[in-house]
């Protein structure tokens, strides 16, 4: 029995991308704290990697048309052994849920709001995007393509307004770092925001043609990478040599803005679409860990499982970290081979496993 | 004072779902659904109690690090 009744147009998905990938803006310290001033380009080898991975996705969705990464799971390894596979993945999704939860209270109340408990905030915040699945996914895949223009329009109006401040040279030296620093930097961009569209692979079977799935998600990781290039680029030229010491480049970028006196303190208009953007972002990882355990414990429907989930990623928020420093040693350190085991060696062991199960039995790997 | 509003927010999660599935006759599923509850409620109690070894990214950390040897 089909959880999940919905439907979502291949553009819908493809902004859902977008804005996914757009809400990691925040985390984009990892990649620079690699790359430096060559961080731009890690979006674009990155986008190569990543496009790799999609092809593994799609592969896995046309030998199981209409079925999400769960029922995949369970059609290519069983009963027993794909539900285990998918507590797995469960728990991925809400590991990344936590984590950009706490990612979002520790923005907040570092930026924002100075002084407001933490807790506060995250309840807050996990209010909404609970509110938000209890009123359907298919209605906050819609909102991605207003959340991609808001989110497009901010930065391109802030990228405007801040020309003045821009220094070309801070581009200089190009690619002078060691080639690790390269390989490093897009296996970071590669796992971190972009593989993490992985989610996607539990609303895929909304879509109203199951085979244009590979080209709405290809087309928002497109779009995706060169906004993020184009974003990096501006923090770059604008910062200069300080974007390897604060924590936010794209958001202390948009504090330089100053025309006349009179419009500033732009970073506050910019901080309200990141948010918004993380909302979505959560609200997706939500959805994936909601419909996944409803999956796996066999429910009829999933919305009574929303709050619980809710109430499981507020508390894991609270405790992933202590201090902001083991997050940013988390990111760079280990965080890519956490993420890259679900985005690229589970799928690729799942594609290898289908495609051995249909040589052995073809009727039943249509299944 | 953390634990009370705790125990109101689980309660109040209780009061919304289980009306619902107890009024589907659904009993697996209402089995189901308390073992998770208990299961959220014990993780809850940990992270209220500041027992910060409970983080799981912690011990993935650990264990990719230290063990698979898998960092950069």
């Amino acid at each position: 029995m089909k959880l999940e009744n919905g439907h979502v147009s291949e553009r819908a998905l493809m902004f859902s991308v977008f804005c996914f990938m757009q809400g990691t803006m925040l985390r984009a310290a990892f990649i620079v704290a690699i790359t430096k001033n060559d961080s731009w380009a890690m979006a674009f080898t990155g986008l190569v990697f990543s496009l790799l991975l999609i092809v593994i996705y799609v592969a896995l969705f046309r030998r199981y048309p209409q079925k999400n990464l769960f029922e995949i799971n369970e059609s290519i390894f069983g009963p027993i052994f794909g539900k285990l596979i998918s507590v797995l993945y469960l728990f991925f999704f809400l590991s990344l849920a936590a984590l950009n939860t706490h990612d979002l209270g520790d923005f907040v109340v570092g930026h924002m709001m100075p002084g407001t408990p933490l807790t506060a905030v995250i309840l807050l915040f996990m209010l909404v995007c609970v509110y938000a699945i209890r009123k359907g996914i298919e209605n906050l895949l819609r909102l991605s393509t207003v959340l991609a223009i808001i989110g497009v329009g901010a930065v391109v109006i802030n990228s405007g307004l801040i020309l003045k401040d821009v220094q070309i040279n801070f581009l200089k030296p190009l690619f002078q770092l060691p080639l690790e620093k390269y390989i490093q930097g897009t296996v970071t961009i590669t796992a971190i925001p972009m593989g993490e569209i992985v989610a996607f692979a539990m609303i895929v079977p909304m879509l109203d043609k199951n085979k244009s799935a590979g080209k709405a998600l290809a087309k928002g990781l497109v779009l995706s990478a060169i906004f993020l290039a184009f974003i990096m680029l501006r923090d770059i030229v604008t910062l200069g040599p300080l974007i390897t010491i604060v924590g936010l480049p794209s958001y202390e970028s948009v504090r330089y803005i100053n025309v006349a006196g009179v419009l500033t303190r732009m970073e506050s208009i910019y901080a309200i679409i990141l948010i918004s953007l993380f909302m979505f972002k959560v609200g997706i990882l939500l959805y994936a860990s909601v419909l996944g355990l409803a999956q796996l414990l066999n429910f009829k429907s999933y919305p009574p499982l929303i709050r619980i989930c809710g109430a499981s990623i507020f508390f894991y928020a609270l405790i992933v970290f202590e201090a902001v420093m083991e997050n940013v040693d988390w990111g760079a350190t280990t965080a890519p081979f956490f993420s890259l085991t679900f985005e690229f060696a589970l799928p690729t062991f799942s594609l290898v496993a289908a495609v051995i199960k249909k040589a052995v039995t073809p009727q039943e790997a249509e299944g | 004072m953390k634990l009370l509003l705790c125990f109101v927010g689980f309660a109040a999660i209780a009061y919304s779902d289980l009306p619902g599935l107890i009024k589907q006759k659904q009993r697996r599923e209402i089995i189901m659904y308390i073992m998770v509850y208990l299961l959220v409620l014990g993780f809850a109690a940990l992270a209220l109690f500041d027992f910060k070894a409970a983080s799981p990214i912690k011990m993935i950390q650990t264990f990719y690090r230290d063990f698979l040897h898998l960092s950069f």
